[in-house]
Formats: C-alpha cells, structure tokens, sequence
C-alpha cells in the first residue's frame, strides 16, 4: 500500500496530463516539452495507471499522445471529419506551391494562406456549409485540441496531425486494393455499385 | 440519362472548346438578330432574338460548369496517381487539356482586345438594353419587357460565371503543368480524398469500408464539476464540535390516577346493542355515561359510529348538545341493528 502510495507521488504531472487528455486534447512533444518529458519518465507507470482506470493512453512514437477509443459520439466524428477536410484543403494548397509536405510543421500558417486555401477550395467547403470565419473557426477547434499550435499572427501544425495523414493513406491504399482487385477481374464494373442503381 | 447520372455524380467529360466557340459565335447572330428587330421596330423579331441568347447563355453556363467538374477530376486523377509513373505519362492529359482546352478558352476570355466571349456578352447587354427602351417608347406587353430584362441579367451573370470558371480551371492546371507540384504518396492521397469529398460529400467521400478504419477520433468527457458551497463548511464545522446534549431521563414518575377515565367499553358495547334502536347516540351516551369527561364521551361517540356490528346513519338536521363543559353541534347519528 505504501509503495503504491509513493508511486502515485512521483507521478507529478498526473493530475495535469488527466485533465489534458479527458478533456479530448493531444499532447504535443513540440508544443509542451516539459509535460512531454514527464510522461515519458514514467510512461509505463502513467499508462498502467490510466489503463487500470479504464483509459487507454495511446504515445505515438512520433511525438504526441492521447486518450483513445473506437466509438466517438456523433460531435466528436463530425469535428473530425472537418479536421480531416481542413488538413486536406491544406496539404492540397501546399503541395501545389511545391512546399514539402513531409515538413508540415515547419509552415507558417497566417490569415493570407488560409484565405488561398479557402479560395481554392471554395466550392466544396460552401457545399460543406464552411465559410471563410467557419473555416478559420474550424482552425481554432483544431487548436483547442492539440494539432495545431496557435502563435502571435499565425498557425504551425502538431505532430498528432499525423493520425490524419495515415488515416488518408491508409484509405488511399484500400482504395488501389479494390482497384488492383477490380483490374485482376477483368472486369470494368464502376467502383461503387450502389451509386448507379 | 447518362448524362444525367453523370452530372448527379459530377463526373463530366471534358467538352470541345469548340462546341464552346461555336455558342459563343450563336451569340452574335442572335445579336444582330434582335437588333434589326428595332429598326424598323418588329415586336416578334426581338421576341425571338432574345430567346435565343437566353438559350445559348444557359448553354454556355452548363457547359462552363460541366468542363470545370471535367478539369477538376483531370486534375484529381494526375495528382492521385501512382508516384512511381513518369511525370510526361502521369500529366499527359493535363498537358493535353491544357493546350486544346484551356488555352483556347483563355484566347477566347481574354477581355482584350482579340477576346470575343466578354465583348459579345455586352454588346448583347446593350442591345437588350436598348431594345427595352424601344418597346418602352413603342408600346409592348410588361412581361415581355421583363422577359428582356431578365434575358440581359443572365447576360451579366455569366460574365461573372465565365471569369471565375476560367480563373479556376487555370490555377488548378497551372501547378501540375509546371511541375511546381509536390507529389508523393500523401499529397496524392489528399487530391484523391477531395475528389471524393466532391463527388460524394464530406461523410461519404471519407467513409471506408472496414470499420476499423474509422476518421481520427479521440475520448472527450465533458469535464462536470460539482462544487461545494460555504455553508457546508459551517455545517462541518459544527459537526466536529458536535458535543451530545445530556438529558436526565426521569426515573419514575408518580402515577396520577385522576388522569385516567376508564370506561368498560365491552359492556357499554353490550348495553348499546340491548338499547337499540338508538335515536341520537350522544344523548344516549350522556344519560346512560354522562359521568365520564367530555373527551371521552366525543371519543367513544366517533368509535361507536365507525363500529361495523352495527348501522350508523346521519340525521339531517343538526342539533346543538350540552355537555358538561363544552356545547357541540353536530348532525347525531342514529344506530341501529345491522
């Protein structure tokens, strides 16, 4: 009992990095270096802990963290499907002005390049029902819970955005699966079926 | 209905900037049409001259929409593919597009002076407008006027149309045509995504099939916090200097006898039912028991009457009883066998 005692002691940031990631938010390496080295001088015991109490602490080896779990509510999904929109629009932007997409955290992102990232992709956010202080509404929301740092005049992407960009690979490589399997057929049935009948 | 499912679905092939040049050219006969309607004025001559630059601008709007989704999807499909192909192959029809199609359609916008699609779009403007004016001065139908009206707004709406579909198709071709454009494995996953998202909206372009392979999600728990006011803190306060109050229990008590009335009320149950019928059973108590305390009396006279041996049964009129120190009024009830 003592023991334990003791070692709840030396967890520090426990109530900090609780209230953190139950809130929902991802803690960067990048954004809050000091937490970060607390979680990991102790991440078996913190992931221990959190587990024992029915949270499953996921540490990406990449740099950030947070509670995860396979069913959202309805908000949640719906604030992450227009995260993804947002990182999409984004990366789209950027990779046709030849910027590295590796180095996403180097970008600065100000109120001029978000107006070029809407601009272009205008017709389908409009059809999203975003407009220009949504989109930028949806910015901040992304900011509330830890993929993007907010600094004096601009925006600089987290490293947790990557749970983004391998859920958009991921998709991409089902979808040449499908292809490759639909070619090896020999046959040219559209993709999805349902949308034709 | 090909067509029709395909603009449903928004997947378009790219049209001729031909057939686009040729509407455009429709446009200045449709002009000189409505123009010798004025002079000398031929009602049925403007009539028919506007109709036919408001067909042709519809046509023309539909087709700057259809080649746009067109453009798009070229565009989607060379940054979506496959980043091992060689870029002459993988831009091959963006390359393409963008010589027989966007070239000549930019020649054909430019609202300098070798343009011809801005130029004809206000002359038709002004004839529309003036030829309001002749059947203003002339005499005609109010409807067909607005007919015009609404024919030259259509005129200025695809001036605007036209200017933002050109301005768009180019600058989402001129990246991929200079090479500018990164390209690997995520950025071409991101234009095959919003492909999707344009095609089939935003829920359904990012659905996939395993569910396992849901969006990013995380657990949110709406923080709820109870907090305790100050008057708790004063009743805790009191609870710790909480000392029990002593109270002496009395040992004994001396048995005072006058207190008790007691009333044999087996036998007055007895009498009662040898004395039935009973017209009024409070006078009847007080003459057989009238030795007992007006307390009693009222009490044995409300048990008495819920007594289920026997039918007790109200009088209508009320009447007032003296007892030995208080007067009641009541309605008496009558007891009889049941």
């Amino acid at each position: 009992m003592n023991a334990f005692i003791s070692q709840l002691e030396s967890l520090t940031a426990l109530s900090d990095l609780f209230r953190l990631f139950n809130s929902g938010k991802h803690l960067n390496r990048v954004a809050e270096p000091a937490l970060w080295a607390e979680l990991e001088r102790e991440q078996d015991s913190y992931q221990a802990l959190f587990s024992a109490l029915g949270f499953d602490l996921r540490i990406a080896q990449r740099g950030y963290a947070w509670f995860h779990t396979d069913e959202a509510n309805n908000a949640v999904n719906k604030t992450s499907s227009q995260f993804a929109l947002l990182f999409m629009c984004l990366f789209n932007t950027q990779a046709d002005v030849g910027q590295p997409l590796s180095r996403f955290g180097d970008w600065r992102i100000d109120k001029l390049l978000i107006a070029e990232v809407y601009e272009q992709h205008q017709e389908l956010l409009k059809a999203e029902g975003l407009d220009l202080d949504r989109f930028t509404g949806v910015l901040e929301s992304a900011t509330r819970l830890g993929f993007v740092l907010a600094h004096n005049g601009y925006w600089q992407l987290l490293p947790a955005v990557n749970r983004y960009l391998e859920h958009f690979e991921s998709l991409m490589s089902m979808q040449d699966g499908i292809f490759e399997m639909q070619t090896s057929e020999g046959d040219d049935q559209p993709e999805d079926e349902e949308e034709y009948v | 209905m090909l067509e029709f499912v395909r603009s449903l679905t928004r997947e378009h092939e790219l049209g001729l900037s031909s057939v686009l040049k040729a509407r455009v050219d429709g446009i200045k006969q449709a002009i000189m049409q409505t123009s010798e309607g004025m002079e000398p004025f031929n009602h049925e001559l403007i009539r028919q001259g506007a109709a036919h630059l408001s067909d042709l601008f519809r046509q023309i709007g539909l087709q700057l929409d259809v080649d746009r989704h067109a453009i798009m999807d070229l565009a989607e499909q060379a940054k979506s593919s496959d980043s091992a192909q060689p870029i002459q192959y993988r831009y091959r029809a963006v390359l393409e597009a963008y010589d027989q199609y966007i070239e000549p359609m930019n020649e054909m916008m430019d609202s300098g002076l070798s343009g011809t699609f801005y130029p004809y779009l206000e002359q038709a403007e002004k004839v529309l407008d003036k030829a309001v004016e002749t059947m203003n001065i002339q005499g005609g139908l109010y409807s067909h006027q607005l007919q015009l009206r609404q024919v030259a707004y259509q005129a200025k709406e695809l001036q605007r149309f036209g200017r933002i579909v050109a301005q768009q198709c180019a600058s989402t071709l001129l990246p991929l045509r200079e090479e500018r454009r990164e390209h690997n494995s995520l950025s071409a996953a991101v234009s095959y995504l919003l492909g999707q998202v344009r095609k089939r909206g935003l829920m359904r372009g990012l659905s996939s099939r395993k569910a396992s392979e849901g969006l990013p999600v995380w657990r949110q728990e709406r923080p709820r916090r109870a907090t305790v006011g100050y008057e708790i803190r004063q009743l805790m306060a009191e609870a710790l200097a909480y000392t029990p109050q002593l109270i002496a229990f009395p040992d004994e008590v001396t048995f005072d006898e006058y207190s008790l009335d007691a009333v044999d009320e087996d036998a007055l149950k007895l009498h009662l039912s040898a004395s039935m019928p009973v017209e009024n059973l409070l006078i009847w108590l007080q003459q057989h028991y009238g030795e007992h305390t007006d307390a009693t009396l009222l009490r044995l006279y409300h048990e008495l009457v819920r007594e289920p041996s026997w039918k007790a049964s109200h009088h209508r009129d009320s009447t007032k009883t003296d007892l030995q120190t208080v007067q009641v009024q009541y309605y008496p009830h009558r007891i009889e066998p049941s």
